[in-house]
């Protein structure tokens, strides 16, 4: 059975609930369907992602982290989105030595407006998380 | 004195520093004066599992496990001796966290074969592999604190409760005299190009210190001889991922306002050295990614 079913990725997504969440949201209140493989959590800042909560989703069986927050200049908190940034940005670091794909985490800058911008987003990030398989690192669990 | 409780000390993969500091120990006379020891290796006696073997089960009231687990030799040996244990005491920063040794997870199996006397294996924390009552940290762990576990566990009338970590719970900043000037990461300084302030916070200065992210309990000896919190005492009470909370809180440090911010604020970033060896020195083989993985790239 296992030969033959599709890897279908999980996605774990940490949006800002000021800006991308809004665009996630918006995209379902128009109708604009996106893959079911991401699972939204929504937090008041990117800054407020840790450095913890991303490696335990990817521990815990996540293939993919989507990290949506406000476009530089635009963070609510003024510069929440900068430090989230910069921690994911460490945080690649220690996933390549540690020889996980750092691509696998992906950050986006997605206004509440922008429901398209989004949805196409999403696809073309599941589609890469696809294209990677399956993330080795709950095997260590 | 009738009743003596039998102690036993085993000593795995390792340097030896952890048998050191119990020998430096001023309340050692004190100690062996009170307990029945079968067997301290390797400081005094080597020892094989046959010659394990023979003590009962549950025979030994308290072993002290110092060192590192690696490989099936050391997981048969560690199963054996819990066996033969009421209460077990992961001593020292190997065995409570993977340790030093555990910086070898980071490479994988062929980069390590290419080493001398590496066999492949990885490195685990004493308490994935047996159940763990009590823990001693630190590398090797300080004075403070191993009085402390003599103490509870020798001379109070009452055992600890079980899974007691006998070190602080809150952080080694919280023993460290230094004055905090608010002041953001601007470049990362290292020891070699100058010698610290020895009154203001490492951090506020650029060094890097895991005195935030580590437990404390150890009177911060390391930042009262101007040196910087290695982190061997493993994540403070509530932190499951050292490294993680360490570069977490140099990130936010970081900031450049005006122009070409990101650009200024990696090339900060880019220059912390070695990452993983600077925020995960002891904790790589207890963090939540434990090891390295192939993700064929």
């Amino acid at each position: 059975m296992s030969d033959n079913t599709v890897f279908e990725p999980k996605i774990i997504a940490f949006l800002c609930k000021w800006t991308t969440y809004a665009a996630a949201d918006l995209c379902g209140v128009s109708r604009m369907p996106y893959p079911s493989n991401i699972s939204i959590i929504s937090v008041n800042c990117t800054g407020e992602v840790t450095a913890d909560m991303i490696l335990s989703s990817l521990a815990k069986g996540a293939d993919g982290i989507l990290i949506g927050g406000c476009r530089p200049g635009h963070c609510r908190y003024e510069d929440g989105n900068l430090k989230g940034s910069n921690r994911v940005y460490l945080l690649k670091r220690v996933l390549k030595e540690f020889g996980v794909n750092p691509d696998r985490i992906r950050e986006v800058g997605i206004a509440g407006a922008q429901g398209l911008i989004f949805q196409q987003a999403v696809e073309k990030f599941t589609a890469d998380i696809r294209a990677f398989g399956p993330c080795p690192v709950m095997s260590n669990a | 004195m009738p009743n003596k409780k039998t102690l036993a000390i085993y000593a795995a993969g390792g340097c030896g520093g952890c048998g050191q500091s119990l020998l430096l120990s001023p309340n050692l006379v004190l100690l062996l004066d009170r307990v029945d020891l079968l067997f301290w290796a390797s400081s005094t006696s080597d020892l094989t599992d046959e010659e394990i073997s023979a003590y009962d089960d549950r025979g030994i009231d308290l072993l002290i496990y110092a060192g590192t687990v690696r490989g099936n030799e050391n997981i048969a040996t560690a199963r054996l001796l819990r066996a033969k244990a009421k209460r077990v005491v992961a001593y020292g920063a190997c065995a409570h966290l993977g340790g030093l040794c555990g910086l070898a997870n980071v490479y994988s199996g062929a980069q390590l074969r290419a080493l001398p006397s590496a066999d492949g294996e990885f490195v685990q924390p004493l308490s994935s592999v047996i159940d763990v009552d009590y823990i001693l940290p630190g590398c090797p762990p300080p004075q403070a604190m191993v009085t402390r576990m003599m103490e509870e566990l020798f001379i109070a009338d009452v055992m600890p409760e079980q899974g007691t970590v006998f070190a602080s719970n809150k952080a080694v900043c919280a023993q460290c005299d230094r004055k905090h000037v608010p002041n953001p990461l601007s470049s990362v300084r290292r020891f070699h190009t100058a010698p610290p302030d020895p009154e203001i916070c490492l951090i506020d200065q650029g060094y890097i210190c895991l005195g935030p992210v580590t437990r404390g309990g150890c009177d911060a000896v390391c930042l009262k001889s101007n040196r910087p919190c290695t982190g061997c005492a493993g994540p403070v009470a509530g932190v499951r991922d050292q490294g993680g909370a360490i570069l977490h809180a140099l990130a936010s440090l970081v900031s450049f306002p005006g122009t070409d911010t990101e650009k200024k604020e990696h090339q900060v970033l880019d220059s912390i050295p070695d990452v993983i060896g600077t925020t995960y020195k002891y904790s790589a083989a207890s963090s939540i990614l434990k090891r390295r993985v192939n993700d064929g790239k």
